[in-house]
């Protein structure tokens, strides 16, 4: 009995996560232009974090602060260099939601491995899925448990 | 070949039908070039020598290359290169292997035995036995904490690094010096404590094979040494347990075999081996669970933690107080150690708290809940470390290449690869990769705690306990998601 509860209440909370998820996916907004200004400097981008809408595209203007940085964007390819002072624009298209890392590609310091930024794609469907299956991976894993302690 | 003395008919391993449970099986009869190789006396020696000279260019670069740490052989080779190995192969797979093959007590160790692969009688150093009060895990735990507090500096300067090791090094020979065996590894190196835990995940083990050989054993090869006495019996020659362990005398976890294999070689029956296993078999070992293991996890979860959030987090005032900035970094040290010396231990205590009363089983101490339950946090843990690992190593590892051409960063090109440029490999995809580990660590958490749960409490009580302890552990999953991709 008490296996089935857990499997019910597992299953209703994984439903009504997918629900919500499902409903912010239908209900984002439509594509449009968003223009963001960030300072590059020793080891942090500022604002260290942007959010955009899905489909949106994105215009970064990066100034470096100090001396020469990088921007690499993960999983889009794009690669650009900012000398001291001067401003690099990048554009492109935010085709996938969740988080999007880009780094300073331009060895900049001790901590330059660690000088990341965020740019978060909302709905953010990977956190939200990845939260829905933890919650079922952990009640299966339980009921398996029980289970196998049972036979 | 048969020992009368003690009445017990000695056969060759490989001979006999291994004693061992029917979920395990005997790795040393499954592969015979390995069970050559562990009986050869420089077996040991042959794993340690190129990883010495590998360390030896680690020091050298570290302090006189270059102080730039992309560029500089010390930092990619043992923060990137060496690390990812550890964390991803050598601990998950292969349990405490490297503490087998590590350079930094090997200098103490061939000076206490006065020879580098043979069995001798006497060596140099006091031989003095270590102090009772500090046989635990304290002493790594807060050397772990120390260097993890300033791990920031630590994996970014390489001259830090090559003194870091080089102070290892001299640490280790100084214990060596004064104290008997490896009481360096034992009991001070910080690596070797979250080797240590983290290796009862692990799906293999050193183990005696048949306990009644051991019981009728007079010898004791396996924690005294071989004697004359021992080696007409059998056996190859090998120096007692150097971790102070008893294989021969029921060694039931992984947590302090070093897998040196000297006890293979000393034992003269043939009686002990290394098994492969389902993995997390010793999680669910209830001899040996401690306090000071227990924080060794909070220490390593809650390391996993943070570095994720300082290290590869967005946030440059963090990276600013944690690279020595000025008051700064006391806020972060605050944090960094409150963090994991006061918040994980008291949020664990009131999940045990929670455990406890929830199943019903008052009569527990909550003290044993606390340190019990501690275990379950070890794959989630594990897993933590690996996916906070991916995201700075596939980004980053691709220095490895003009470096090994390069090491001092000094303009050689030793092989061809000084201009191969940085390319992170996979970046797109390092949150892809994250979640599904994160996802194994927690189910293979929840499996264990509820087996813990059921050592603990009982059958009846621990499956009431068991979904506060699973929600738990969920949480803990959902905080490394929201990192990587919140």
């Amino acid at each position: 009995m008490r296996k089935e509860r857990l499997l019910v209440f597992a299953l209703a909370v994984f439903l009504l996560g997918a629900a919500a998820t499902g409903f912010a996916w239908v209900r984002r907004p439509a594509p449009a232009e968003r223009e963001f200004e960030i300072t590059a400097r020793q080891f942090a981008f500022d604002p260290p974090r942007i959010t955009v809408n899905l489909g949106d595209t994105v215009v970064l203007r990066v100034r470096s602060a100090d001396i020469t940085h990088g921007v690499y964007i993960d999983g889009y390819g794009i690669d650009v260099k900012i000398p001291p002072q001067e401003e690099a624009e990048i554009t492109f298209v935010a085709n996938r939601p969740g988080k999007i890392r880009y780094r300073c590609s331009a060895i900049c310091g001790p901590l330059h491995p660690f000088m990341v930024g965020e740019i978060i794609v909302r709905p953010n469907v990977p956190l939200t899925g990845s939260a829905l299956l933890a919650v079922a991976v952990g009640a299966v894993a339980l009921g398996y448990a029980w289970w196998r302690k049972e036979g | 070949m048969e020992d009368e003395a003690v009445g017990v008919k000695v056969t060759q391993v490989a001979e006999r039908k291994a004693a061992v449970a029917a979920w395990k099986r005997d790795l040393l009869r499954l592969v015979p070039v390995l069970r050559w190789l562990v009986f050869q006396r420089w077996f040991q020696f042959a794993l340690i020598v190129p990883n010495l000279l590998a360390f030896t260019i680690v020091i050298l670069s570290g302090i006189f290359g270059i102080p730039v740490g992309a560029k500089n052989f010390s930092i990619i080779f043992v923060w990137i290169v060496w690390w990812a190995l550890l964390i991803v192969i050598l601990v998950p797979f292969g349990a405490r292997v490297w503490c087998a093959m590590c350079p930094i007590p090997a200098f103490g160790e061939w000076l206490q035995r006065k020879s580098f692969v043979s069995v001798t009688a006497g060596g140099v150093g006091l031989g003095r036995r270590w102090p009772r009060r500090l046989r635990n895990l304290w002493l790594a735990n807060f050397g772990f904490l120390t260097i993890a507090l300033f791990s920031p500096i630590v994996t970014t300067r390489p001259r830090v690094t090559g003194l870091l090791l080089l102070g290892l090094m001299a640490v280790a020979v100084v214990a060596h010096l004064v104290f008997e065996r490896r009481a360096f590894c034992r009991y001070l190196c910080p690596v070797g404590g979250f080797l240590g835990l983290y290796s009862m995940a692990a799906p293999v083990e050193l183990r005696r094979i048949d306990a009644e050989v051991c019981r009728q054993c007079r010898f004791k090869s396996c924690y005294r040494g071989s004697t004359q006495e021992s080696l007409q019996v059998g056996g190859v020659g090998g120096y007692g347990c150097p971790n102070f362990e008893f294989p021969g005398g029921g060694m039931e976890r992984n947590t302090y075999c070093l897998l040196c294999t000297e006890c293979v070689k000393a034992c003269p029956y043939g009686n002990i081996t290394i098994n492969v296993r389902p993995f997390g078999t010793d999680l669910l070992v209830e001899k040996g669970w401690k306090l000071d293991e227990a924080f060794k996890a909070f220490i390593m979860l809650g390391s996993a933690i943070l570095y994720s959030v300082i290290m590869i987090g967005p946030w440059g005032t963090l990276k600013d107080w944690a690279n020595l900035g000025g008051w700064g970094f006391l806020g972060y040290a605050a944090m960094f150690l409150g963090s994991i010396l006061l918040l994980a231990p008291g949020l664990h205590l009131g999940v045990s708290a929670l455990l406890r009363r929830v199943s019903g089983a008052r009569s527990v101490p909550l003290s044993e809940v606390f340190v019990n339950t501690s275990y379950a946090l070890v794959p989630v843990g594990l897993f933590g470390w690996i996916a906070f690992s991916l995201a700075f190593v596939l980004p980053n590892v691709s220095y490895a290449v003009s470096v090994l051409s390069d090491p001092f960063g000094w303009g050689w090109d030793l092989f061809g690869t000084k201009g191969y440029p940085w390319t992170p490999y996979a970046p797109g995809l390092v949150p892809y990769l994250q979640v599904p580990l994160l996802l194994v660590g927690l189910a293979w958490s929840v499996s264990a705690g509820s087996g813990i749960l059921q050592k603990t409490f009982g059958e009846a009580e621990a499956r009431r306990a068991a979904l506060p302890l699973t929600a738990y552990l969920i949480g803990v999953t959902l905080v490394f998601l929201a990192l990587y991709l919140g």
